[in-house]
């Protein structure tokens, strides 16, 4: 062993953490090495300092007992306020909770916030997907007026005239919601009424599971779409709609 | 701790009492503030006992808690800056008056000089601690306050024995650079 050996692995020789066999050859090197065996010393002093400044006593304030009992009320206060806030620390190594499997390791306060947030979300994306789909929808009936499809298609008397025809065969839910979530819902009336003659009841049926139980599938956005565009045509069809009137 | 687990308020106490001392050090000497160390201690405490139905009772006690204390230190202090904030865990802010610790160098070198000189290298100690990277600082710590194997180190750090052989070495060598006016052979 040479001397850059021995200064990488001195310090844990001191701790008497090397194997017996490198330690004997420590010893053995330090018996031949002043510079070494000064070295040696210093980190011996270094090491000596560090554990007696750092293992200086610590005082609790009060009575170890008096400092329980107030940790055992923080305990209790929190256990019965569950609304308290609650620092969680990062504990390494904990047993992570296996999916599907409920984490009862939480405080129900932060389970609550999680439930919030989840629910936040939940409304925020349905709200998008309906507000897009509403949107999508104001176009296309927009467009449905005759004077104004012109102005928005450069062959919109024609398209107008298909509009009008199809009239009896109006956007069907189902296919307007299929058009919007592929984009191309705000396109103009043109192409709904291109692509409608294809996509009859009978390409796009709405499923029995679906008209059996709806509030099963409720958190589906065409779902939403659905809703919004059935809300949106009841009320274009009521008395006194504008485009009724005309 | 298994009493524990079942919520025996008495083996709480007991594992309480009997660690206490170490955790509130540990936390002293890691932020490098007594009172932050003792509240820090306590949060420990709140810690393991709302955790312990995670204990599992093959990993040693002391080396799940000092994980925990490990754990809730790094976030301590990041979050908050402590640099320029250590001070000395044998100072008594209540009490200026009372006498100070023997020398460190040479604990039967009771003169003033070597007393302050006794100080000195404490502080010292105190601020070089403070400023090495934190896995070193809980390596240091850990080896030189409670005397805990290498390998008991490396379970609390989650890395391997020769990792914490080199953090050690390396926290020495930095202390050795910071002592350097102190350290020379009296001899």
């Amino acid at each position: 062993m040479n001397c850059e050996q021995l200064s990488e692995t001195v310090v844990a020789f001191l701790d008497g953490e090397t194997p017996p066999a490198e330690a004997a050859q420590i010893q053995a090197h330090l018996t031949g090495c002043a510079h070494c065996a000064e070295e040696i010393r210093a980190l011996e002093r270094i090491r000596a300092w560090t554990g007696r400044a750092l293992s200086a006593p610590v005082s609790l304030p009060g009575s170890t007992a008096a400092a329980f009992d107030d940790l055992w009320r923080r305990l209790e206060t929190r256990a019965s306020d569950s609304s308290a806030p609650v620092a969680l620390p990062s504990v390494a190594r904990e047993p992570s909770v296996a999916r599907g499997q409920k984490d009862t390791s939480r405080p129900p306060a932060r389970r609550r916030s999680l439930g919030a947030a989840r629910w936040r979300l939940r409304t925020a994306v349905i709200a998008a997907t309906g507000m897009a789909a509403a949107a999508g929808l104001a176009l296309t009936l927009y467009s449905r007026e005759p004077n104004r499809a012109s102005t928005i298609s450069p062959g919109g008397g024609a398209a107008g005239t298909r509009l009008a025809q199809s009239e009896a065969h109006r956007a069907r839910p189902a296919v307007v919601a299929n058009e919007s979530r592929h984009g191309r819902a705000g396109r103009g009336g043109t192409e709904l009424a291109d692509a409608q003659p294809a996509l009859s009841e009978h390409d796009l049926p709405v499923p029995d599971e679906l008209r059996q139980s709806p509030g099963l599938f409720v958190d589906y956005p065409i779902v939403r779409h659905l809703d919004a565009l059935r809300h949106l045509e009841a009320v274009m069809d009521e008395p006194g709609d504008g485009q009724k009137s005309s | 701790m298994l009493r524990v687990r079942q919520g025996d308020r008495e083996a709480f106490r007991i594992l309480y009492e009997k660690y206490t001392g170490q955790i509130t050090r540990f936390a002293a000497n890691f932020v490098g503030l007594r009172s932050r160390g003792e509240e820090l201690a306590q949060e420990v405490f709140l810690q393991v006992y709302r955790a312990r139905d995670r204990y599992e009772p093959r990993a040693k006690f002391s080396t799940w808690l000092y994980t925990i204390a490990h754990n809730l230190c790094l976030n301590e202090v990041r979050r908050f800056d402590y640099r320029g904030k250590v001070e000395s865990l044998d100072r008594d802010e209540e009490d200026p008056d009372r006498p100070p610790r023997p020398d460190l160098a040479d604990p039967t070198a009771l003169d003033g000089e070597a007393l302050v000189a006794g100080k000195e290298v404490e502080q010292r100690i105190h601020e070089l601690v403070a400023e090495l990277p934190e896995s070193q600082r809980t390596a240091l710590i850990l080896s030189r306050t409670e005397n805990l194997r290498y390998q008991e180190i490396a379970e609390i750090l989650s890395c391997s024995e020769q990792a914490v052989k080199s953090l050690i070495f390396r926290a020495t060598q930095h202390l050795k650079e910071g002592l350097k006016g102190y350290v020379e052979d009296p001899g």
